[in-house]
């Protein structure tokens, strides 16, 4: 007993400092350095010329000062939208199906620039909407500004916060809701009830909001926006090398205002994350067979997006559109030439979101199981310092390890190691950690302590327990987990173009973005968008189905996707 | 199977300031079935887990048969055990469940008999290829009975199987199981928070109390004669009245209180201490008569008012307002007979030998 305790501690510590490490390695010293690079010189002394060319350039103050605008335009906006929905869905008592709600959470796995790119196609003056719509004024989203990020930022994240927003006021029982529900004028319900009850939801949906506007990058230069911080830093590094103190400044002034937002966000729900978890996690009987005001709303908001998105799917089937509302003839050659000319993006893809997600899983559920294990002061401070990860934007991790890693070789292939394809991986499992840890923490949940002691009590190996009974009782969560490590990095386009070395290395959110940006290639672009989007779908579509396949599954998956204190 | 002695000596289980378990010594007889009954956070499951080898106690030791036993979990100590929340592995079928717990060389064809054997045993043996989470409540538990007896243990550990489950079943649960474990005459433990499980199976109880036993003993000399009022609150005593004891003769007791005045009464052993003290009567020992009735000199009388009536169906109860507090009675309902409505002058009557006297 004695030696395998002395083994186990072992193991345990050996996977303490490689963990550490990894942390250490591929955030906190990156992000350290990107300080240092912002203030200090070659030979490293203090120097304040990049704050002062920051603070009395106009553009890097219109830049910064618009990134917040924006951000908080599109988080706003996103609320404003959402808020009365979910209210009348609420007061309509109509809760989602699992897949509609899981859908809610497509903007994650999606591109925001896809949406921008197929308002473009739909409403752009080439389209012949965009023409009949002339007379009551230009509606072609690349010519309103600023404004047009923030509309289609809020587009896409919207159902993101009416989900959070649903899931947060469907925390509680069917009688609570009657009880509060009788007599009660619709007014003061929404205030007195509905607010308090969903502000969990909607202050981390805001801010999602917020964090992931403030970090787009293709999206304002898919609409020939540069006046934001993402595509300043983005330009300057690209012009003057990773070593640029002035993007290493902007990449900090992102973490900044980032960290403000996620902190404002848990001031403005005015409790801690267990607490404003808790909440989404409360399992409510979804209401089946019952439409009405509920159903209509839900139908209005699925074809309006359908609307939003029928440019780029119009754009992939067409074979000519020009000036006409709808193409004057269609094809799936788009399709074809995507899947024929675009395999190695999907072997990228597969390669740099694949290895991510493992290690995000792998490191997840060593975490998950540290956090679950802590005492409770750290169980409280890791949890905050995981969560806080998401206010690191990529773009700004992006430039951190270029910086960091500039002039490091990789050992067997004796290569410089930003030349090569790792660093995107590794910034995307960085990125992707905070939710790996969330769901890796449910699926610990899902296998008890007392099922392993149970087993345990067999007298059987610790190897069989791990295969037979806690292996198969976490699989599902664990393909879940990957699925959305998976699906977050995919997404990550800010850090692919900084970090891939070459165009044929590209994952294909990258592909998508390049053949956008010319217009013979618009069509194979919005047909590989459509697969995307597809393929994500399926994907969800197909979690569901294995779910619903397994008898009382649906609540781990609503747990994994918002996870949270729920027990056994 | 051969059952076996268990001596638990002197156990303490701190988690961090505060002991959770305070010097537990106990022994349970080979084939005796002895609960552990205690509120919640008493320190019963710790203590089951620490005989079980789940927790590692700070000091002290467990000895099987006569010899100690290494306190970690190891397969060597035929222990077998049914948690409270039964934890079935829901991706295994009745027959997989059960299974698992069979080691070492054992073909598939004994395999088979013996968790078929077990499951006919049961009453299950239909269900041997569903999924847990197709199975009823007492299905449920008694797979979890099964899967704990299969390995033949010598030691069966119950951590409040009966939980959760409501009452009809739980009375029928609490009989099978009484039935098998008679059956195979194996030790077992059985740790609940619920009373009336206790009573009702345990050849023996330890009542734990703040990680300290306060009273082993017959589920009957418990209910009869608990050792200290926390002991009788948990077993069902509601009346604890202050007062002093004064002995006034050789065999005779005063009890005098400011709310019910002078009681006297004979004591034939154990006379209660002088000094402050409480007495404490069930309510189910008292009786309520009309004021102006015979006054039967087996009892003791005071005078109160009655303050509530509660119709609970075989039984009403009454608060009593004696003095400056209020007592609970219990009398049983008869047919056509209703409650005596508040307000009501009554007599109180008890018989002394059924009230017990704790140092206040």
């Amino acid at each position: 007993m004695k030696s395998y305790a002395i083994r186990s501690s072992v193991v345990k510590r050996t996977f303490a400092v490689l963990l550490a490490a990894y942390l250490l390695v591929f955030l906190v010293l990156p992000i350290v350095k990107l300080v240092i690079a912002a203030i200090t010189d070659e030979t490293g002394q203090l120097i304040r010329g990049p704050l002062d060319v920051f603070f009395n350039h106009p553009l890097y103050l219109e830049s910064l000062f618009n990134s917040i605008v924006v951000s908080a335009g599109a988080a706003l906006l996103a609320a404003i939208a959402a808020m009365p929905i979910a209210f009348v869905l609420w007061r309509a008592r109509t809760r989602p199906p699992l897949l509609v709600e899981l859908f809610g959470f497509l903007p994650l796995f999606v591109p925001p620039f896809m949406l921008s790119l197929s308002l473009q196609s739909l409403l752009g003056r080439g389209s012949g909407l965009g023409q009949w719509l002339q007379s009551w004024g230009d509606m072609d989203p690349g010519l309103w500004g600023l404004p047009s990020v923030a509309v289609i930022e809020a587009i896409h994240y919207f159902p993101l916060v009416l989900m959070l927003l649903i899931m947060s006021t469907a925390a509680y029982s069917e009688q609570a809701h009657a009880t509060a529900s009788v007599g009660v004028d619709w007014r003061r319900l929404a205030i007195r009830v509905f607010l308090p009850l969903g502000l969990p939801g909607l202050g981390f949906g805001m801010a999602i909001t917020f964090l992931k506007t403030l970090d787009d990058l293709a999206t304002p230069l898919s609409l020939g926006l540069t006046n934001l911080l993402a595509p300043q830093a983005f330009f300057r590094v690209s012009t003057y090398g990773a070593q640029d103190p002035l993007s290493s400044l902007m990449a900090i002034a992102m973490i900044l205002i980032s960290a403000l937002a996620w902190l404002a966000s848990v001031v403005l729900v005015r409790q801690g994350l267990a607490d404003w978890e808790r909440p989404l996690n409360s399992p409510l009987p979804r209401i089946r067979g019952r439409l009405g005001t509920g159903g209509l709303c839900l139908g209005a908001i699925g074809a309006f997006y359908l609307v939003c998105y029928s440019g780029v799917i119009l754009t992939s089937i067409a074979r000519i559109w020009s000036y006409t509302a709808l193409p004057e003839s269609y094809s799936f050659a788009h399709y074809a030439s995507a899947l024929e000319s675009e395999t190695q993006a999907f072997a990228n893809t597969f390669f740099y979101c694949g290895f991510a997600a493992v290690l995000d899983v792998a490191i997840g559920l060593a975490l998950a199981y540290a956090i679950d294990h802590a005492p409770d002061r750290w169980r409280r401070l890791l949890t905050w310092s995981i969560a806080s990860l998401l206010s690191v934007p990529a773009i700004a991790l992006a430039i951190a390890y270029l910086q960091f890693f500039q002039g490091l070789r990789l050992p067997l292939f004796d290569e410089p190691l930003d030349a090569t394809g790792f660093l995107l991986p590794l910034a995307f499992s960085v990125r992707g950690l905070p939710f790996a840890i969330r769901a890796c923490h449910l699926v610990l949940r899902n296998v008890p302590a007392s099922y392993i002691e149970a087993a345990q009590f067999s007298g059987r190996s610790r190897w069989t327990v791990a295969r037979r009974i806690v292996l198969p009782m976490m699989a599902l969560g664990l393909i879940v987990a990957f699925l959305i490590c998976f699906g977050v990095s995919a997404v990550d386009l800010s850090s692919a173009m900084l970090l891939v070395p070459s165009e044929t290395e590209a994952p294909i959110s990258y592909s998508i973005y390049l053949h956008m940006q010319s217009t013979t290639g618009r069509g194979t672009g919005s047909a590989l968008a459509v697969l995307v989007i597809a393929f994500v779908a399926i994907a969800m579509t197909g979690v569901v189905a294995l779910l619903r396949a397994r008898r009382a599954a649906a609540p781990p998956i609503r747990r994994i996707v918002f996870p949270g204190t729920q027990t056994h | 199977m051969n059952s076996l002695r268990i001596d638990v000596d002197n156990i303490v289980f701190s988690y961090g300031v505060a002991p959770l378990l305070r010097q537990v010594s106990f022994s349970v007889e080979a084939g005796e079935l002895f609960a552990v009954l205690g509120p919640s956070g008493s320190g019963k499951t710790t203590l089951l887990r620490v005989i079980a080898g789940l927790a590692q106690p700070s000091s002290g030791c467990i000895r099987t048969g006569g010899a100690a036993v290494d306190t970690a979990l190891s397969p060597g100590r035929n222990v077998g055990m049914v948690f409270q929340s039964l934890s079935l592995w829901p991706h295994m079928t009745v027959f997989e469940n059960v299974a698992f717990g069979i080691t070492g060389p054992s073909s598939e064809r004994e395999t088979e008999q013996r968790v078929t054997n077990l499951l006919d045993m049961l009453d299950i043996a239909d269900t041997r290829d569903a999924r847990p989470d197709c199975l009823s409540g007492g299905q449920r538990q008694r797979v979890a009975l099964a899967r704990a007896l299969v390995s033949e243990p010598r030691l069966l550990l119950l951590d409040d199987p009966f939980a959760n489950v409501e009452h009809e079943l739980r009375v029928q649960m609490r009989h099978d199981l009484r039935v098998v474990q008679r059956r195979l005459g194996i030790t077992t433990i059985l740790v609940t928070h619920d009373l009336e499980d206790a009573l009702s199976i345990a050849d023996r109880v330890a009542v734990v109390v703040h990680g300290v036993i306060e009273q082993i003993g017959s589920p009957a000399s418990i209910y009869d004669f608990p050792s200290s009022p926390a002991v009788a609150r948990f077993v069902g005593v509601e009346n604890f009245i202050p007062g002093v004891v004064a002995h006034v003769e050789n065999q005779t007791v005063e009890f005098s209180s400011p709310d019910i005045g002078k009681l006297r009464w004979s004591v034939a052993r154990d006379r209660p201490a002088e000094g402050p003290s409480l007495l404490s009567i069930r309510p189910h020992a008292l009786h309520i008569h009309p004021v102006d009735t015979f006054r039967d000199g087996r009892y003791s009388w005071f005078e109160g008012e009655i303050v509530t009536s509660e119709f609970l169906g075989e039984v009403v109860r009454y608060q009593v307002a004696v003095g400056g507090i209020l007592v609970s009675v219990k009398q049983l309902h008869f047919l056509g007979t209703p409650p005596t409505p508040s307000g009501t002058p009554v007599l109180v009557g008890f018989d002394p030998t059924h009230a017990r006297v704790f140092p206040g």
